[in-house]
């Protein structure tokens, strides 16, 4: 057992929590460009200003706080303060020890290994600390990168929806990948 | 054009009140067996009360987020049941719930025909394009219904369930508005 490596550090990114004041910002201008928000679901994207944001974000932190459903973290470089993006693992469902996750990188700042440092952290987090048995992400079939990032990292296709999605006038299947705690190894990604 | 979308051979899809839905409920959850085939999380007993102040929220909304039907038997016009459509999406897809709470009803045919009932009215009413559903894998009564209803395998997702000590997978199951109209669109004269 080693519970002296954080938790929270990974070698380029941090696990941080909520920045209300300053972290809207960012996500705002991040919004006003559908592409990140279009490749995570089915849910219509559109641009949300910095109040909207600021609200969604409390509103996040008082469902964690009433719920424990739901661990949502900010992520940061080791070196300065600016956000990078965020992840979550949600709807947890204790009793079954199963729990969906979601990870989403700044478009800016795509690319550059941030998503798989904080992907083996969120990973250690959910198997390691939360003692899940099982993990889940949905992806649109569009999503190719994010297809392929969370196989590296041991995630197999489970389910495929037919034609959930209806974008850019043609239909899309719905993707369900799931990562079992026997598959995971610290080493993947 | 058939108008009768409500009425099958053996069951009808009904409006109720929420009294009627609360009390019929609220014993209907106290069979630990019909929890554990619908719900993943364990099952909490309610007062009629509760489930009728739940549902009263959730029938209020207009447009519904939730259309709820009861499954009344014709024979006797007797309440055996209820089917719901929610969580709709602007992209034309919602997912289906269903059960029959007296299990002296089961395997005879009923939820069948309701579940087919509430797929035509999701596609001729609604104008869908497709209805998902999920069921447990060791529910074998559940997916064999919904195959015959016109219900296509989808996926497994695995060990989403630990119960009586064992894990359990999630199957998803779905329809297209197409091929259910290739399957039912004659029958109902489409
Ligand atoms: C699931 C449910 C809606 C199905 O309705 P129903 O009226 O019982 O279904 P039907 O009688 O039309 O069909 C059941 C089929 O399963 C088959 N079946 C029943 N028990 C079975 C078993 N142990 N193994 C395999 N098949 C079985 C029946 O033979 C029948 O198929 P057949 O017509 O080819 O012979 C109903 O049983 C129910 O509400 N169950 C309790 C709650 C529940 O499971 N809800 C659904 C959660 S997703």
């Amino acid at each position: 057992m080693d519970i002296t490596t954080s938790l929270y550090t990974g070698k380029l990114v941090r696990l941080t929590r909520i920045e209300l004041e300053k972290d809207p910002e960012t996500l705002a201008e991040w919004s006003k460009d559908a592409s990140l928000m279009r490749m995570l679901d089915e849910t219509p994207a559109r641009p949300l200003a910095s109040e909207q944001i600021k609200k969604r974000l409390e509103k996040i932190e008082k469902e964690m706080d009433e719920k424990h459903e739901m661990f949502y973290f900010h992520i940061r470089p080791l070196e300065d303060e600016r956000l990078l993006g965020w992840g979550k693992i949600y709807w947890i469902l204790w009793p079954s020890q199963i729990a969906n996750i979601e990870l989403a990188i700044g478009p800016s700042e795509q690319r550059k290994g941030y998503g798989s440092d904080a992907s083996r952290l969120f990973l250690r987090l959910a198997f390691d600390e939360l003692n899940l048995n099982r993990l889940a992400v949905r992806l649109p079939a569009y999503n190719i990168r994010g297809i392929e990032f969370v196989k590296k990292f041991g995630f197999s296709e489970e389910v495929r929806r037919r034609e959930v999605i209806l974008r850019d006038g043609r239909r899309w299947d719905s993707l369900v990948f799931g990562l079992l705690r026997s598959e995971w190894s610290v080493n993947h990604g | 054009m058939d108008n009768d979308i409500f009425r099958g051979k053996l069951v009808r899809l009904s409006a109720e009140s929420s009294e009627v839905y609360a009390e019929h409920f609220s014993r209907w959850w106290h069979d630990s067996e019909y929890g554990r085939l619908l719900d993943l999380a364990p099952g909490m007993l309610f007062s009629p009360k509760r489930v009728k102040e739940w549902l009263e929220k959730e029938l209020e909304k207009d447009p519904p987020e939730m259309w709820l039907f009861g499954i009344r038997a014709l024979e006797g016009d007797k309440l055996i049941g209820f089917a719901d459509l929610s969580g709709a999406t602007p992209h034309g897809d919602t997912f289906v719930g269903i059960g029959i709470g007296e299990r002296e009803y089961w395997s005879k045919g009923y939820g069948t025909e309701a579940m087919k009932l509430i797929l035509r009215f999701a596609f001729v009413e609604l104008g869908l394009h497709r209805v998902s559903l999920n069921v447990f894998d060791y529910n074998p009564r559940g997916i064999r219904s919904y195959e015959k209803a016109g219900f296509r395998h989808e996926g497994r997702a695995r060990e989403m369930i630990l119960r009586e000590g064992q894990r359990a997978d999630v199957l998803y199951m779905g329809v297209l508005r197409e091929d259910w109209l290739k399957q039912f669109g004659a029958e109902y004269g489409l």
